[in-house]
């Protein structure tokens, strides 16, 4: 039984670093019916910013803060200086842009921090494993469920109860009206890039005490963050949400009771969610 | 003029070895191969409309499978070229079947999503594919009463295979059949409309391009001598993507072109930097920004603007 | 023998909206039938349930008593019942020639071979312009249909439906933003097809109506207020009510 709720509560913890993912790579094609393929490419600059930044200012709270910053300036500039040009063309178009931004990133990341992989450790207060329930858990994971339920809640509270929540909204179920209303649409577009890059660059440094940090782990993270997406339905925050439990769980379960086929149970589960309801879990419209 | 075109390019293929150093040969043979991958990416990309990113799937799934037969002995061509085409077909028909079902982007993020599975596969199942390391020790390929084992002679086999590729995905483009994936590209649901089954046209170009692919992986992996992940990895189908796009869409000699290109362009570069993977994103970015119609599209423009 | 094609009781509901309220009719064979009545009475919606673009409520529809409902639009394509679109839907991007031949080769087997070269294939290329000639349309078959005039646009588009070879072939506002010159060029066209070619047309022109159509079924508000030939219809009591509002109305 305790077995089962350690892996429950790691299952969790990691469902919530798949949400911050999830959720900006969901908002932006929600919006801008792009598919941001760096998306991974940030979640991995992310991590490696957060490993220098500890390194040198020694406080694990200062990088949690300033990554997410960097990586949204880096999304700002992606969409400001070649997003832009391209809005006249297909999203196609757009989406292939994103790809060769993917290899960029990947190969400035070997470049500066190298081939190898490195770890990073807990701050101090949370590297330790605390009693719950009988046993013994890891403190930073409960940090990280804490955080990404916040976060969570922050997102849906700040699309559905704030004006700028409605602004974004209002762009993702009609485009020309919203602009009819006076609304720079574009700035819009921009302004979530960036949010949904510094998502994930704070789950790049939240995630690296967990996971590490290694070249590929971007691809890694992109292909687990696009089931999650699919199988939750492209666009909604709910879908993000329970898509990234989903497969948190799944993911984490399926790795310590058949290890023999670790690698391909969340491809079963997208595989059986497609056949079920096309559309994802939380996909209304027909694509 | 296009006939004296083909007939110059067909001669110079032809006396390549015999009259350039050994590692022209070397390299021509590598983009031969990797023309066939293009191609057969053109054929989902350029005509059909369905843009791949999991195309290495198909590329790595031969070679993989000729590696496999090769442990057991320096098996004929005769057997592994079927059983790399048939290998790689089966597995584009799997994959087709769930990945068309949805469209656009879905599709796209299923198909690298797929060969990211094949991946892992290949990377984690070391008792059968070794892992890392891959399988190495391939032998040249042998027919019955013929060894390809020097370089020159597996040129000719290549090229001869080449050839063969480019007419029938050439013969295909034109038919009927291709006709109708144009119609698919250019307005699916109007196509449904007229009466065609769309989703059965993408299946079948899916399973034909993943063939082609087949063929292609089957020889890279007598070319290279051994088989690692990393033809199965999204880089592999971003390189081959490249190819394509660079070269111009719906062309099958431009997607050819793009991939002596990206290959010249690796040589040439590997020399002086190890970021070869930058440049490959940079060409990417640049191609899509100013020439989304590929080299082929702006020679063509040229063209059109001296005469 | 019956009806070529039958709806019964066809209702089609869109959440609270009802669109089609147990809409049953009869068009015989080789019978010109328009369907007319104001904007929101579900013509186009009628259309799209025989065509199998929407599956309806309940009810059913009968192609030669075989019944055709909820089949997918391509096997109901097949099954020869053919529709244009209000708005033009083509292959953009390709000729006017290269549209009509692959709406033929929908109806053949040729799809099939890959090793055939199309140039090959003279019968289909042929009668693609055979067709083009019959919607007026000759001479224009190496333009691409993107550089068509909207009404060329709209005459291509029902020789793609014709090219089919339909028992029934819907069309939905023919002559929909076309000018007086264009709708006169298209009405004559439509009258020259053969006597053979069973037609149901959603118009609101009614010059056209009138010109063409055997019977006029009138739709309001998704029911059928009157089905008839022209001249009762157009005598009948509850269709002025539906056109010109009510009596008073019509009075001031």
């Amino acid at each position: 039984m305790t077995f089962y709720l350690l892996q429950a509560l790691n299952g969790l913890a990691y469902g919530m670093l798949l949400f911050l993912l999830a959720a900006g790579l969901s908002l932006v094609f929600g919006l801008m019916e792009v598919v941001n393929l760096a998306h991974g490419g940030f979640y991995m600059l992310g991590a490696y910013l957060g490993l220098s930044l500890v390194r040198w200012t020694g406080s694990f709270w200062i990088a949690l803060l300033a990554a997410p910053f960097i990586t949204a300036a880096a999304g700002f500039l992606l969409e400001w200086e070649f997003l832009r040009p391209l809005y006249r063309r297909t999203h196609l178009d757009q989406i292939l842009l994103t790809f060769g931004f993917a290899f960029v990133l990947t190969d400035v990341a070997r470049w500066l921090w190298g081939a190898g992989v490195q770890s990073l450790a807990a701050p101090p207060g949370l590297d330790r494993s605390i009693p719950i329930l009988g046993t013994l858990f890891p403190a930073y994971r409960l940090f990280v469920i804490a955080l990404g339920s916040a976060l969570a809640l922050g997102l849906w509270l700040g699309l559905g109860r704030t004006r700028l929540g409605a602004i974004v909204r209002a762009g993702v179920a009609n485009k020309e009206m919203t602009q009819a209303l006076g609304i720079d649409i574009g700035m819009v577009f921009t302004g979530v890039f960036a949010f949904g890059t510094a998502l994930a660059g704070l789950a790049g440094v939240a995630a690296a005490p967990i996971q590490g940090v290694f070249p590929g782990v971007d691809f890694e993270t992109l292909i687990v963050t696009l089931i999650v997406v699919v199988v939750g339905g492209l666009g909604t925050l709910n879908g993000s949400f329970w898509g990234s439990l989903l497969i948190g769980e799944a993911d984490t379960f399926g790795k310590t009771l058949v290890p023999q086929a670790a690698l391909i149970i969340i491809y079963l589960v997208m595989a059986a969610v497609l056949l079920i309801r096309p559309a994802g879990l939380f996909g209304g419209r027909a694509r | 003029m296009r006939r004296g075109g083909w007939l110059g390019a067909a001669i110079v293929l032809v006396l390549i070895p015999a009259v350039l150093p050994r590692y022209v040969t070397a390299t021509a043979t590598e983009i031969l191969i990797f023309a066939i991958f293009a191609m057969s990416l053109d054929l989902l990309v350029g005509y059909t409309g369905l843009v791949s990113l999991g195309h290495a799937a198909f590329f790595g799934i031969a070679a993989y499978t000729v590696g496999l037969v090769s442990l057991h002995g320096n098996a004929p061509l005769v057997l592994t070229l079927p059983a790399g085409i048939a290998a790689s077909a089966a597995a584009a028909l799997l994959v087709g079947v769930f990945a068309l079902r949805a469209t656009g982007v879905y599709f796209l993020m299923l198909t690298l999503a797929f060969a990211q599975m094949a991946y892992a596969v290949a990377y984690q199942g070391a008792a059968v594919t070794g892992g890392t390391n891959g399988l190495s020790g391939i032998p040249r390929p042998a027919v019955p009463g013929l060894e390809f084992t020097g370089a020159i002679p597996f040129y000719y086999l290549v090229l001869l295979l080449f050839t063969a590729a480019a007419l029938l995905l050439r013969q295909i483009t034109g038919s009927p059949f291709g006709a109708a994936l144009v119609g698919v590209r250019e307005n699916e649901p109007r196509m449904r409309a007229m009466g065609f089954d769309t989703f059965r046209l993408k299946l079948g170009v899916f399973v034909i391009a993943g063939a082609a692919a087949g063929l292609s992986g089957t020889l890279y992996a007598y070319y290279n001598g051994f088989v690692s992940p990393d033809v199965l990895y999204w880089t592999t189908s971003g390189q081959v993507l490249i190819m394509v796009l660079l070269g111009g869409t719906g062309t099958l000699a431009g997607p050819a072109l793009g991939a002596a290109a990206v290959l010249l362009l690796q040589n040439l570069v590997s020399s002086y930097t190890e970021r070869w993977t930058m440049i490959l994103g940079a060409a990417f970015i640049v191609v899509v920004l100013a020439a989304p119609r590929g080299l082929l599209g702006l020679l063509a423009g040229r063209w059109a603007r001296s005469s | 023998m019956g009806a070529l094609l039958v709806t019964e009781r066809l209702t089609r509901r869109f959440g609270g909206i009802v669109a089609l309220r147990g809409v049953s009719l009869e068009i015989e064979a080789g019978e010109r039938h328009a369907v007319i009545g104001p904007n929101g009475a579900g013509k186009t919606t009628l259309f799209n349930v025989i065509s199998g673009e929407l599956a309806p409520t309940s009810g059913r529809v009968l192609l030669e008593m075989r019944p055709i409902t909820g089949l997918p639009p391509h096997r109901i394509a097949a099954f020869g019942v053919a529709r244009t679109f209000q708005r033009h839907n083509l292959l953009l991007n390709l000729t006017a020639l290269e549209n009509v031949r692959l709406a033929a080769q929908a109806r053949t087997a040729a799809t099939r071979r890959l090793l055939t070269s199309t140039a090959r294939l003279t019968h289909l290329r042929e009668e693609a312009l055979a067709l083009l000639a019959r919607m007026g349309l000759e001479g224009r078959d190496a333009v691409p249909a993107r550089a068509l005039s909207h009404g060329e646009q709209r005459q291509l588009e029902i020789a793609l439906a014709l090219a089919g070879r339909p028992r029934v072939l819907l069309l939905d506002e023919p002559t929909a933003g076309m000018s007086p010159a264009e709708t006169a060029r298209m009405t004559a066209l439509l009258s020259r097809l053969g006597r053979d070619q069973t037609l149901a047309v959603i118009e609101h022109d009614m010059d056209v109506v009138f010109a063409l159509a055997d019977r006029i079924t009138v739709l309001h508000l998704g029911q059928v207020v009157a089905c008839g030939a022209p001249e009762a219809v157009r005598a009948d009591a509850r269709v002025q009510e539906v056109y010109l509002g009510s009596g008073e109305a019509a009075h001031a």
